[in-house]
């Protein structure tokens, strides 16, 4: 007779591709034979919290009192069993030396996260001893080591470290043994100098993308002239108090990167090296360079239109600006608007809604776009259609300023065939944020002007939901602090229209919200509620 | 033009070469031989299974060769069953399983998928015990390791 565990593997791996991770594990729970068959994809990414007593540093009194382990560890006899299962491990804090000497054949990605809430575990409860942390710290770099150096096979390496820092060897361990090192991720690295400096840069010439970030008090050292970086295609660069490091080092580090194809750039506003940027830009330092992102320009208009006459035809470009206005989009308009695919202007709150729509119109080879907000009332899609076609990806705040116009932002929304993803909320923002936020950068004054998010696009079928049947392939809606009043039939509207949802957010304090809620968990649409209002 | 497919309990079923096509097997093995009469022996599908599957390749005669999607999700739903093929489905469980199995014998990709897919919503929102229930599962795990795979799932995260 059949049943489910004469299945073959692969039989019951296809039916675990219609179950979530939680279903999966449950499912393996079950049998051995059931657990042997799933095995391979619930060892797949082990996530680890260390056991040792850490304490609650987010206590409001700042008292220091241990708080338990979020759940006791796997052991690591039988991580061993299965280490040949595992491809992806993040380990959070430290643990006992055993762990580190596992040899995880298929490992790829591995996350270190030093997290010093955790202290050294001692007799009397509720106490700790510096002298016994500080012992257990620099055996967690040495043992951090000794792991990299058994594991050869990482690609991808996240370090999220705290002092005291990683020793030189422990950088010398990455350098000497990784046989395929792809992406390196650093956040924390402070008061480097000497050796363990020249360890670190001589570990980064090796990989394909580095994101360093919050790192403070490091020197560019002379060793950074005799590697070539060679290899290097990505950096991500987040230092906002750098303090040794400045933009000017690490411009000049740049510079020695002839194959970047990706740039990401967050300044210290208080520095600039922008002349020297756009300098490179000019000289074309990085003719593959495809991929930008900069944040915190500071700079007046006209200067930043300036500095971003010679960009290169983007891909991706990014930009986070306060003071940015119509030079600079017009510079925009010319330099990238024929080429580029993604584009980001959703931090920079004086993109207006024109210049939105202008790119709404002109950019043919758009497939995602975000901005702050679009007024709907601008839109006119007889004088100006838009050219996005092949948009997927919208984020933007719709403001309707009067009641005839959700329906020409609906009208307009229906002709984007190909999107996937579309967010018209402002996450983490309520009403009044919104308000302040677009007083601040002089967004039109009737914007603010009502208190009960009416001024939001209203999706309701009443509104002209119903001309959104069009968007076939629609995977994640996102109303986040928009106030929405849906009701059940909107709701069961586009649940039956849309049948590739799988993720809605912020459909809001609907009327009939028991009943919608039904009907979206019948249909295993994932839903978000909003943030609640402070 | 027609085919005829000899089931394991050696009875004959004679179908339309567009319906039995819907096999991948079988449209390979007939592309192998070429133009002929002889007969198809498929010796690991009954008759009461081979009736239930070509009753499914007759009703979607005229679907469209599926194209895997492409995407970048990995979970997939289990919800967007049609209504003729959910009513198909509801037969005794070993049936189902047989079905399955054959589908994946025969190569028949959407046959399987809606098997799969069954399967899944039976699982979905059911305890281990409910699960075991429901399939005739026995536990033949300790005590000590099942809490110890309960605890270890834990920190199992998807993909």
């Amino acid at each position: 007779m059949a049943g489910i565990t004469d299945l073959p593997q692969e039989l019951i791996m296809m039916i675990a591709d219609y179950l979530d991770r939680r279903q999966r594990a449950l499912l393996a729970s079950t049998s051995r034979s059931l657990y042997k068959s799933l095995d391979r994809c619930l060892w797949r990414t082990i996530t680890m919290e260390s056991d040792f007593p850490h304490y609650n540093l987010q206590h409001p009194h700042k008292v220091l009192t241990d708080i338990a382990p979020v759940r006791p560890i796997i052991t690591p006899s039988r991580l061993q069993q299965h280490s040949h299962l595992v491809h992806t491990l993040n380990l959070r804090g430290p643990f006992r030396q055993e762990y580190y000497s596992i040899k995880y054949p298929r490992l790829h990605s591995l996350v270190l996260h030093y997290d010093t809430s955790y202290h050294a575990p001692c007799d009397k409860r509720d106490t700790c001893d510096s002298v016994l942390d500080a012992v257990m710290r620099a055996e967690e770099h040495t043992n951090g080591a000794n792991f990299i150096r058994l594991n050869s096979t990482i690609k991808d390496l996240q370090l999220i470290v705290a002092p005291p820092q990683p020793p030189p060897e422990f950088w010398i361990a990455i350098s000497t043994i990784l046989t395929t090192p792809a992406r390196l991720h650093v956040r924390g690295l402070a008061q480097t100098s000497g050796d363990i400096l020249d360890a670190f840069w001589k570990a980064c010439d090796l990989f394909e993308e580095i994101d360093i970030r919050d790192t403070t008090y490091m020197r560019l050292p002379p060793i950074l002239k005799e590697l070539s970086f060679s290899r290097l295609k990505r950096i991500s660069l987040d230092l906002t108090r750098p303090l040794g490091f400045d933009t000017g080092h690490q411009l000049a580090w740049l510079r020695r990167c002839p194959n970047l194809t990706r740039i990401n750039w967050r300044f210290a506003s208080y520095e600039s090296s922008m002349d020297k940027f756009a300098e490179a830009l000019e000289q074309n330092v990085w003719p593959r360079l495809e991929d930008l992102g900069l944040e915190w320009l500071d700079e007046e208009d006209e200067m930043l239109a300036r500095r971003l006459a010679h960009l290169p035809p983007l891909r991706r470009f990014q930009l986070r600006s306060s003071k940015l206005g119509p030079l600079t989009a017009g510079t925009l308009r010319e330099r990238l608007y024929d080429n580029v695919r993604v584009l980001d202007m959703a931090r920079s709150p004086r993109f207006t809604s024109q210049m939105a729509l202008g790119v709404l119109e002109s950019c043919v080879h758009l497939e995602e776009f975000r901005t702050f907000f679009i007024c709907a009332d601008d839109i006119d899609l007889k004088a100006r259609p838009w050219a996005c076609l092949g948009l997927k990806r919208l984020k933007s705040i719709i403001w309707c300023k009067s009641d005839v116009t959700d329906d020409k932002a609906f009208e307009a929304l229906s002709r984007l065939i190909n999107l996937e993803y579309l967010d018209v909320g402002h996450k983490n923002m309520g009403i009044a944020d919104v308000r302040y936020f677009a007083y601040s950068f002089s967004v039109p004054p009737a914007f603010v002007d009502h208190d009960d998010g009416s001024w939001s696009l209203r999706w309701k079928l009443e509104r002209g939901l119903g001309r959104l049947a069009t968007l076939k392939k629609l995977r994640s809606l996102s109303l986040e602090g928009t106030e929405q009043r849906l009701a059940e039939e909107d709701v069961k509207w586009m649940v039956s229209n849309w049948l590739m949802l799988d993720e809605v957010r912020g459909l809001g304090d609907m009327k009939v919200e028991q009943t919608a809620l039904n009907i979206l968990q019948m249909a295993e649409i994932l839903y978000k509620r909003p943030y609640p209002a402070v | 033009m027609t085919v005829i497919l000899v089931s394991s309990d050696n009875q004959d079923f004679k179908v339309d070469k567009e319906v039995a096509e819907r096999s991948i097997l079988i449209k390979n093995m007939l592309e192998d031989v070429g133009e002929s009469d002889s007969p198809i022996p498929l010796p690991n599908v009954t008759s009461a299974v081979l009736t239930k599957v070509i009753e499914y390749c007759e009703h979607h005669r005229n679907d469209p060769v599926q194209v895997p999607e492409e995407t970048d999700d990995p979970r997939k739903r289990s919800n967007d069953i049609e209504e003729w093929d959910m009513k198909f489905m509801q037969v005794d469980q070993e049936m189902l399983f047989e079905i399955i199995l054959a589908a994946n014998y025969l190569d028949i990709k959407p046959l399987l998928d809606v098997g799969c897919k069954t399967v899944a919503n039976i699982i979905k929102g059911k305890t281990p015990e409910e699960i075991r229930k429901a399939f005739n599962i026995v536990n033949d795990f300790t005590p000590e390791e099942e809490a110890q795979i309960k605890k270890e799932n834990e920190w199992a995260e998807d993909r």
